[in-house]
């Protein structure tokens, strides 16, 4: 599937690897915003690919606010759609899609669909979720597009059992 | 237990005298964190989701 092979290092940016060498040597907190070394056509090609709404996934249900303060990592619907289809109801099949350890999202993982996010943009690294895989450009090392939303209020977002 | 602050997209509780904050990880597949806090730390995260945020920041970084 595609999204497998959209290797991050592959993608058109504007910058060498040395910039993105940088950026990842900058402290969290203090990298710089994704307009100052990504073009403004490569960061409007990205976001537009959560255009149809964004989605997150989690071993339970979220019972308050969605996201930590500063902003939270999301997936295009559209794809968390595709890679639940392929799964087939395998949640280890899921896990391994998503480039998660096994056991992971445990035995009833849910999806968190947020349909009309605040604040979407490129991730700049900044973000509380940021861990030491995180790579420059807005996809993860395992090659799935990803951006970062404001923290979604509850009656923003919908959350289902992913397999029913 | 005591919630003592609910807002910003974290909780922080008080058990047994000590401060504890918890919050979603932020990450695509997301879990709940849970971390000891100073005082502090506490008063200082309810004051604004930059503080908030400030202070999590910090607190990973001491981890």
């Amino acid at each position: 599937m595609d999204f497998q092979l959209s290797c991050p290092r592959k993608c058109p940016h504007s910058r060498p690897a040395e910039k993105f060498s940088e950026i990842l040597n900058t402290s969290k907190g203090l990298r710089p915003d994704p307009s100052t070394y990504l073009k403004s056509e490569y960061i409007s090609s990205h976001l537009a690919k959560f255009n149809g709404g964004v989605t997150k996934i989690s071993a339970s249900a979220p019972t308050e606010v969605v996201g930590p303060p500063g902003g939270t990592f999301v997936m295009p619907k559209s794809l968390a759609d595709e890679m639940i289809a392929t799964a087939g109801g395998n949640v280890s099949k899921l896990e391994e899609l998503l480039s998660l350890e096994p056991g992971t999202l445990g035995i009833n993982p849910v999806r968190i669909d947020i349909s009309s996010p605040n604040g979407l943009r490129v991730p700049s690294g900044n973000e509380l979720g940021a861990n030491s895989q995180w790579l420059p450009g807005g996809y993860t090392g395992g090659g799935i597009p990803e951006a970062t939303i404001d923290p979604a209020q509850i009656g923003t977002y919908i959350v289902e059992n992913i397999f029913k | 237990m005591e919630l003592v602050f609910s807002g910003f997209g974290i909780e922080i509780i008080k058990k047994e005298g000590k401060f504890f904050v918890k919050y979603d990880s932020g990450e695509i597949v997301s879990k709940v964190i849970e971390k000891e806090i100073t005082e502090e730390e506490a008063i200082k995260a309810q004051k604004s989701e930059k503080d908030a945020y400030e202070m999590l920041l910090s607190r990973e970084r001491r981890t």
